[in-house]
């Protein structure tokens, strides 16, 4: 393979996100991957991936669209398993038929997030243009069959996107967590404003994206609901959740919701999309002008050089262009302003 | 119970002293406020503030206390601490 294992800084990549594919059958008013083009990964760009990355301890088979699409998901799962790595994934909750929740426990997946936004029925269709109804049904059903297995995997939680006519649904969504006994945890995204995604944006849409203060108080609620007593989550954790851990800072006084000093992305991990190419992170879209090079054609030397151009101009303070409006990026550049200032 | 200048002298310290922001005591004015044109901190430290405000005076926010007019500035957030005390 080219240039494998020929950069030094190869070990420290333990997470891989990759991108199965863009088609979807939901069509979220938001999602950047209803504007691309429909197509799934290779099994070559997905094999050479795998190789040339020795030490992945969490991947997360997700991207813009729905990973159970993808005619092969199992499969790389199952690749994946048999190298022990541990498998997130983050779906829209509509396909768990009873033959794909048998292959979800046979491969051994550990953590599946649900994607939603409220827990509003008619909202919900409004918003994803599916049915909460079906999602739930699948939700309960790939539970109870894991349950029956005595099974601790998957583990299912909700990843949240909020909308800012959403912002009062972040109870009724703990509530429905708590009620259809999940246990995978709630992540928390705020609808983002990075060009990549707002550019296809309605104007509607465009209003729906929170002001800072927005942003700080549906944090703020965010971080009273997981400290609640009666939040339930299990210490098997999505990749997510995994990987923002890697970024915690001793320094911080809280314990969820901290300011970051570097980033998580570049610090640990690879995202590759569905083309084959690797980036720094799964924000990053225009990968002809801003990502690291093709797993297969450019090979590991060249992605790892390229990331290390980008960790060390962030970390020095600057944002790069790919990063501008991440919540990662404006909070390093802020903290080493701060630290600057002082300096 | 205790006056509004405590609050905001309280306040003003966790700020300085335990926030992870690098702001000096004395930058701070009574009425500063948070985002840009005030202390410029960002939403994240917002949040990270909120924690430390319950913890300092032992009180719980609610959803309906988490709303724009109570962070508008240093003034507003003592007034909020204020009706929790009372």
């Amino acid at each position: 393979m080219t240039g494998q294992h020929k950069n030094e800084n190869v070990p420290e990549i333990t997470f891989l996100q990759v991108e199965p594919t863009t088609r979807c059958n939901f069509t979220c008013g938001f999602c950047c991957g209803r504007h691309m083009d429909q197509s799934d990964q290779s099994w070559e760009d997905f094999e050479a991936t795998m190789e040339m990355l020795p030490n992945i301890r969490h991947i997360e088979i997700q991207g813009e669209g729905e990973p159970l699409l993808h005619p092969r998901f199992f499969e790389m799962a199952a690749m994946a398993r048999a190298r022990g790595i541990k498998i997130s994934t983050i779906s829209n909750g509509s396909m768990f038929s009873e033959k794909r929740i048998g292959e979800i426990l046979d491969t051994g997946i550990s953590a599946i997030m649900v994607s939603i936004e409220s827990a509003d029925p008619s909202d919900f269709r409004a918003i994803r243009g599916g049915k909460l109804e079906i999602v739930e049904k699948g939700i309960a059903n790939l539970l109870a069959a894991r349950n029956g297995r005595g099974s601790e995997t998957p583990t299912v939680g909700f990843a949240m996107t909020v909308l800012k006519r959403t912002r009062d649904q972040l109870n009724p969504i703990f509530e429905l967590y708590e009620r259809l006994g999940m246990d995978g945890g709630i992540l928390c995204h705020l609808l983002s404003d990075m060009g990549a995604y707002a550019r296809h944006y309605s104007d509607e849409m465009r209003g729906e994206v929170l002001n800072e203060m927005g942003q700080a108080l549906v944090w703020a609620r965010y971080a009273k609901n997981i400290r609640r007593p009666e939040y339930r989550e299990s210490p098997i954790r999505h990749f997510w959740n995994d990987l923002m851990a890697m970024a915690k800072d001793a320094r911080a006084k809280t314990e969820d919701v901290a300011p970051f000093r570097t980033c998580p992305w570049l610090d640990h991990a690879l995202y590759v999309n569905r083309k084959g190419m690797a980036s720094a992170c799964p924000n990053v879209k225009d990968t002809s002008r801003h990502g690291f090079g093709h797993v297969r054609s450019d090979g590991i030397g060249k992605i790892m050089e390229a990331r290390a151009a980008m960790r060390e101009k962030l970390h020095g303070g600057e944002i790069p262009f790919a990063c501008e409006g991440c919540f990662i990026a404006n909070s390093i550049a802020h903290t080493l302003k701060k630290t600057t200032s002082i300096a | 119970m205790k006056t509004k200048t405590e609050i905001v002298s309280r306040l003003k310290s966790l700020i300085a002293g335990e926030l992870d922001v690098n702001i000096k005591l004395e930058q701070i004015a009574d009425d500063a406020a948070f985002f840009e044109g005030g202390l410029g901190i960002d939403s994240i430290a917002i949040v990270e503030l909120i924690s430390l405000v319950e913890e300092e005076f032992g009180v719980q926010f609610s959803d309906d206390d988490l709303v724009p007019e109570s962070f508008a500035n240093l003034g507003a957030l003592a007034d909020l601490v204020a009706r929790r005390l009372s």
